[in-house]
């Protein structure tokens, strides 16, 4: 469904967490919570820059007046995530991380990086800004026979986690905050339906033969750069699922063509910037009377209603040829930020309570002419002036064409407006740290070390592991690879048990609810040690980890309960001799047919104590008998 | 903070590479090396750096260092533009606020970015104060004068007296409040100077700063400004204090006694604590609590701002060496405070030294490297032996607070007074009890 005129391009940014050790400018991790919080309170206030002016989206974030309330595991998070302390030296670790990332697609690594701050004031980030560097330019990445050039490989902190957000506070968590992430640019391609998923999914892929990043829920974020004309690009951000994408951009192509279809049809009807005018009246009276009960509450509130003409726009506010592209939708959207509940637009009338008199009379009081329309505003009078102003400000847009945007991807394909797009190059250095310089020998130690392709390591799975197909697919794109591989190196139990555990099994708990982050990677060793000696059956390792997730039982106890339970093998006979002597009568008849029955039984008593292979090797040898 | 250097910094190949293509900084280039092609405009060198690497503004933003040795073409594309600075105009402020000045000595309150090369510039004049922190509006009419522009760490005692000759030169102008921006590692040696100085000052005078540069939004200077404007503004307290963020978070600011504060973190923004009192006073959004009584001052404003410099401040530690002590003497010091151990002891060892030292017309005066909790020379034979030599014992006095006063007192009176002067309560140095969970 491309629009003939206009090619769509799409660019492509994926943010990928880091699994190093620390956090990127200081050794907390962040993964590891342990419930001990504190909490503190802030004002950020924008900065302006030597023009005397503030950065649009800053501004835009002010006008908000938040306070930010954040929250901190005093595990998870020191005084530099609490902006009380000088950044610490950078991650080495996840410095190395990125530079092999970037040799992984041939990009050129940068003489010497300069850690740089980036001015971010929604309050996802404490100092009111995030740490970024850039690590290497160029290099490509090939999906089946495209190439995508890279653009820039980036280091950056990760932002505070929101947990709650209201008009005039937001609360946010410091665990994630400054957790290293790649940010990997690539360059605009042409569209292609079910394209951007396979260049999305090739890139997780090359990031994961790393061994060295994140898995799990919001670890990986894919932000979407969408334009239909190459000059107003909008920026999707925050894609978490990969099957969304195709759905999204095309929302996109279809919203961004309705508002070029808006600027033609505005000039064919004489509006230009010059001449636009949205002019504001107070229309309470008009609706003394109403039967609109929304409105009728907000004037009982002593609140008001105010109108904002549309000079021109009748029948495009409301204009939607495909689903959630209207124009209107995006005005509510926007005085949502400001605490109102949305709009009344002059193509959706008469509804709502609202009746032809009382349009004619708003009409007569603005002086609007057939092809004008008007939209509707009404609440709380403390914010509506800045309300105004920004519908005012988006109708002029609509002269211009697309604005550009920074936008939010919704559960169903759409995508939403969240802020304006921040203004240029609003980075100024981080002078709390000295420059680095990427030395030869640093260079050459990471390209020696390489990891094998993602082909090469799924095939060393089956072909030298003797992984399945399905299995060696899943280990690899778990967040226990790592652990996988080390466990195949010291533990002798066939890796496909290992990987069905690692994967399958944990699947399955934590689609039951079971917090399966809890367990560690030392107890998950732990535990297949104690299942290679025979301590613990194959069978209990579900129970095992879930009753460490549940009950916060410790994974030492739980298995020295099981050494003092275990059964020898004298209890073993005694139990399935007196299994085979009350099933006497079903041995005689069916003979070794009675096997499963038997089995049967035995496990009823012994399922989670023995191996199974134990119970039925013992039946078997019983039975001869 | 490090400023960008206002010179190029640029050294030998890196130069000569830039001045034989003809670029200045600010000028759009475009650089290649072997493998790549760069796009960007060329940044001033950092003063520590290595002048080899030639650094650039890339157009995404990022600045990065390129090698000069790796460089095999450079080019100017655009020549750079100046920035063209519009100050702000003053907003209009109600006459019938009050008069309060702020000086500002080097410690930044409030600044710009310039974004093209990254140099974060202070703002001082009043109206970019209006600007940058509109509140303050709502409360004062300020007028703002740069006394000094250095890093409060190369401060010296006579910079105390410029500030306190400033401070009266204000006081004579009519302002009902002077509020002083100070770098904070020494903001609170000039608290308790000033306090000496300007000993019952008829109006409040509040030095204030940043621990969190002023260049972040998450800053902790403008709601430290804001409130010390608040309460210089209220004219309820006079005297001198000392006004910064009593948590972690921007809930309040504490206003604390200018010579029993002391900054105890490098790097928080409640770096700074009232030691065995609680602050004077906390101002929580617009309201000033007050902690308590505090008494009213009948007596003269008689300044007295001379500081003599030959003190020391000698913190005692196992292994203290008594020829310091001797070198000190020998170096024409007028003057000792010791910071010695628990109730104030030293190692007997240097006992001898000490004694030469005050029979040589030396005052010595004994606080605790504790911080908290009197001195007291009597519960001990090391103690007793101190004040038999004639060591003065100075209560609860900080180390900081009596260096500072030895210093005043022998700056502006004879040598035979400076005993009595340091043992009188002059400007809530020392405290009458010791405060039950303090």
């Amino acid at each position: 469904m491309e629009n003939d005129k206009n090619e769509l391009k799409v660019g492509l940014e994926i943010h990928q967490q880091l699994s190093s050790s620390t956090k990127l400018f200081c050794k907390c991790n962040g993964f590891h919570e342990q419930g001990n919080e504190i909490y503190f309170k802030r004002i950020l206030r924008p900065t302006q820059s030597e023009l005397g002016e503030t950065d649009p989206a800053a501004l835009f974030e002010s006008k908000k007046s938040k306070l930010m309330n954040y929250k901190a595991d005093i595990n998870t998070s020191c005084l530099v995530e609490a902006d009380e302390e000088p950044p610490r030296e950078i991650s080495e670790e996840a410095l190395d991380i990125a530079l092999t990332i970037s040799y992984l697609l041939k990009s050129e690594p940068v003489d010497e990086i300069h850690i740089m701050r980036k001015l971010v004031i929604d309050g996802s980030n404490t100092t009111g800004f995030q740490r970024t560097v850039i690590i290497a330019t160029g290099g490509e990445l090939q999906v089946n026979n495209l190439r995508i050039p890279v653009l820039s490989i980036s280091l950056e902190e990760d932002a505070a986690r929101i947990i709650s957000k209201n008009i005039d506070q937001s609360t946010y968590s410091l665990d994630r905050l400054s957790i290293p992430l790649i940010e990997i640019t690539l360059a605009p391609v042409k569209f292609k339906k079910g394209e951007t998923e396979k260049i999305a999914l090739t890139l997780g892929r090359l990031m994961r033969t790393t061994g060295r990043v994140a898995r799990g829920i919001g670890t990986i974020r894919q932000d979407v750069n969408v334009s239909i004309d190459g000059d107003n690009i909008i920026e999707v951000k925050g894609v978490q699922q990969l099957d969304m994408l195709t759905n999204i951009i095309e929302f996109e192509n279809q919203r961004q063509t309705n508002l070029l279809k808006i600027k033609k049809i505005l000039s064919e009807r004489g509006i230009k910037e010059n001449n636009f005018k949205a002019e504001t009246a107070d229309i309470s009276d008009i609706f003394n009377n109403t039967d609109c009960k929304l409105i009728k509450k907000v004037l009982i509130n002593n609140g008001k209603v105010m109108v904002i003409k549309a000079p021109k726009f009748r029948e495009l506010i409301g204009k939607e040829e495909y689903e959630g592209t209207r124009l209107g939708r995006d005005i509510s959207t926007l005085v949502k930020f400001f605490g109102y509940g949305g709009i009344f637009h002059s193509d959706e009338l008469p509804d709502y309570g609202i009746t032809k008199d009382e349009m004619n009379k708003i009409s007569t009081r603005i002086k609007n002419e057939s092809n004008d329309g008007f939209i509707i505003l009404t609440g709380d009078k403390d914010n509506i002036d800045i309300a105004i102003k920004s519908v005012q400000n988006r109708l002029r847009q609509c002269i211009i064409g697309i604005p550009a945007e920074t936008r939010t991807p919704t559960k169903d394909g759409k995508t939403n407006y969240m802020r304006p797009r921040p203004g240029s190059a609003r980075m100024y250095p981080e002078t709390d740290i000295i420059p680095i310089k990427i030395t030869d020998d640093r260079k050459l130690k990471i390209k020696k070390i390489l990891p094998q392709t993602y082909e090469e390591q799924i095939n060393n799975y089956k072909n030298n592991i003797g992984l399945n197909d399905k299995l060696s697919i899943q280990i690899f794109d778990s967040k226990y690879k790592a652990l996988f591989e080390k466990l195949i190196k010291n533990i002798n139990l066939p890796a496909n048990f290992i990987a069905a555990q690692l994967t399958e099994t944990l699947i399955n708990l934590s689609r039951n609810n079971i917090n399966i982050n809890k367990i560690t990677n030392n107890e998950l060793e732990k535990i297949f040690k104690e299942i290679e000696k025979g301590i613990i059956a194959k069978e209990s390792f579900e129970k095992i980890i879930k009753d460490i997730c549940e009950n916060d039982n410790d994974v030492n106890d739980i298995i020295n309960e099981m050494k003092s339970n275990k059964l020898n093998e004298k209890d073993i006979e005694k139990i399935i001799s007196e299994i085979i002597n009350a099933k006497k009568e079903i041995i005689n008849e069916k003979g070794e047919n009675s096997f499963s029955i038997l089995m049967g039984e035995a496990m009823k008593q012994l399922r989670g104590k023995v191996d199974g292979k134990i119970v039925s090797d013992k039946i078997k040898e019983l039975l001869k008998d | 903070m490090i400023k960008l250097s206002k010179l190029s910094g640029y050294k030998d190949k890196s130069l000569k590479l830039l001045s034989n293509a003809g670029i200045k900084i600010g000028d759009f280039i475009k650089i290649n090396t072997k493998t790549t092609e760069y796009l960007g405009n060329l940044l001033p060198r950092y003063e520590y750096s290595n002048e080899n690497y030639i650094v650039i503004k890339l157009t995404n933003g990022y600045n990065i260092g390129i090698d000069s040795k790796r460089i095999t073409n450079i080019g100017k594309i655009k020549s750079g533009e100046e920035p063209k600075f519009k100050p702000p105009s003053k907003p209009n402020v109600k006459d019938s606020l009050p008069k309060i000045a702020i000086l500002g000595t080097g410690g930044t309150i409030a600044s710009r970015i310039d974004y093209k090369t990254g140099a974060v510039n202070p703002a001082f004049s009043a109206e970019e104060l209006y600007s940058i922190i509109p509140e303050l509006a709502s409360y004062a009419n300020i007028n703002t004068q740069l006394i000094s522009n250095i890093a409060s760490e190369q401060m010296n005692p006579e910079d105390w007296k410029n500030i306190a000759n400033k401070v009266i030169e204000k006081i004579k102008e009519g302002n009902e409040g002077v509020i002083i921006g100070h770098g904070t590692d020494t903001m609170a040696y000039t608290s308790a100077a000033l306090s000496f100085a300007l000993a019952n000052c008829p109006i409040p005078v509040i030095l204030t700063g940043a621990q969190r540069s002023t260049d972040r939004p998450s800053s902790d200077a403008s709601l430290n400004m804001i409130s010390s404007v608040i309460v210089a503004s209220q004219k309820i307290i006079n005297g001198i204090y000392l006004a910064m963020h009593s948590s972690i978070g921007d809930n309040e600011i504490s206003i604390h006694s200018g010579t029993r504060v002391r900054k105890n973190h490098t790097s928080k923004r409640d770096a700074f604590e009232s030691i065995g009192i609680d602050p004077i006073a906390i101002v929580n959004q617009d309201k000033v609590i007050i902690g308590s009584e505090i008494a009213k001052n009948n007596t003269k404003f008689e300044p007295k701002i001379n500081f003599d410099e030959n003190i020391a401040l000698l913190k005692f530690h196992p292994g203290f060496k008594s020829e310091i002590i001797n070198a000190i003497i020998d170096s024409g010091s007028k003057g000792i405070i010791l910071e010695g151990t628990g109730l104030g002891h030293i190692n007997s060892r240097c006992n001898k030294s000490i004694k030469k030292a005050i029979d040589n017309g030396m005052f010595v005066g004994m606080t605790s490297q504790c911080l908290r909790g009197r001195v007291k020379m009597t519960v001990y034979s090391a103690g007793r032996n101190l004040l038999e030599i004639g060591v003065t014992p100075l209560e609860d006095m900080l180390p900081e607070t009596a260096l500072v006063k030895l210093m005043w007192a022998y700056g502006n009176y004879p040598n035979n007074e400076v005993k009595n002067i340091m043992l009188k309560n002059i400007a809530g140095e020392y405290t009458e009890r010791s405060i039950l969970g303090r």
